[in-house]
């Protein structure tokens, strides 16, 4: 046999002819994805993001602030440009379980956002 | 209606367009998982997963190959996937190994039938073999179609080719022993 016969010979033989469920086995799943319900989380991954920045700002400012020494004032003219900001620094102290309960949310969200991904694939 | 126009539709919401895709290249989708699964059952699953697979990822189809390329891509990966899950493929090509082509041969109901004995002796062959050699002279697809599906090289699919078909032809000129050349000149 030659690469020509060969080919004659595939050529004839054709395709293995799919089992006649396949056809509808795979509508079938494909309508169901279409109508399934998506599961979109309420607060958008831009959004988480901008949250973390803001999260990580404050939490870094409430570390830079709670190093300052109370009555360490400059004096000349740095005195002129500082600024107390150390009543600001005891505010953060006291939301520093606001901040918690937000990393705490984050956490949560993220955990949700995961299970209702879980949930949509394994409803197909 | 072309295929652009059917994944258009298909994008736009209209699911139902997806049927007309999967009743033209099923055939297709199914005698690749079945050259690398060998197992009817395991390729149904497999061709089911690729058709899933391809409506999902069809919003990422960006037309740079030809669709059929990009379907046979999902479907190889596809069998693959599933052969390496379940390692059927492996029992079943051992199994099959034990069954030469004189076998088919010795029932007259099937001394006609083709495919039957091109199935015979490309179960003989490696599933990749097999898939190569169906994909380039039964779906006629070139060098290049067949490296972007299997993710071989350029040269490793050439020399793939040359080997398999050289074996498959040695196959059938010695079991078949010179009655291939009239399965080709029968009818049907």
């Amino acid at each position: 046999m030659n690469e020509t016969e060969i080919r004659q010979l595939f050529q004839k033989a054709g395709h293995e002819q799919a089992p006649f469920a396949l056809h509808a086995a795979v509508m079938e799943q494909v309508l169901a994805a279409e109508t399934a319900p998506v599961v979109k989380p309420l607060v958008s991954s831009r959004q988480w993001v901008m949250v973390g920045l803001v999260l990580a700002a404050t939490s870094l400012l409430a570390w830079f602030l709670s190093t300052t020494v109370a009555g360490d004032t400059p004096s000349g003219l740095a005195s002129t440009l500082y600024v107390d900001l150390s009543h600001i620094g005891q505010a953060l102290q006291s939301f520093k379980w606001i901040a918690v309960a937000m990393a705490m949310a984050f956490v949560l969200t993220a955990m949700d956002r995961f299970l209702s991904q879980g949930q949509h694939h394994t409803s197909h | 209606m072309d295929h652009a126009d059917l994944i258009l539709r298909i994008l736009s919401g209209d699911s139902r367009a997806f049927a007309v895709l999967v009743d033209q290249y099923q055939h297709m989708v199914y005698t690749v998982c079945m050259r690398v699964l060998r197992n009817p059952e395991d390729a149904q699953e497999a061709a089911q997963d690729a058709f899933v697979k391809a409506y999902r990822s069809l919003p990422g189809f960006t037309g740079g190959s030809k669709f059929s390329t990009w379907l046979y891509t999902i479907a190889y990966r596809s069998a693959i996937s599933r052969g390496r899950q379940r390692r059927t493929a492996t029992d079943a090509l051992d199994e099959q190994i034990h069954h030469p082509i004189a076998a088919a041969l010795s029932d007259p109901m099937h001394k006609a039938d083709v495919r039957h004995y091109l199935g015979q002796a490309l179960d003989q062959l490696t599933p990749e073999e097999s898939t190569i050699l169906s994909l380039h002279y039964l779906d006629e697809l070139s060098v290049e179609e067949i490296v972007t599906i299997t993710g071989l090289s350029t040269s490793n699919v050439k020399v793939r080719l040359f080997r398999s078909r050289k074996r498959l032809e040695a196959m059938l000129n010695k079991e078949l022993n010179g009655q291939a050349h009239g399965l080709l000149l029968k009818d049907g």
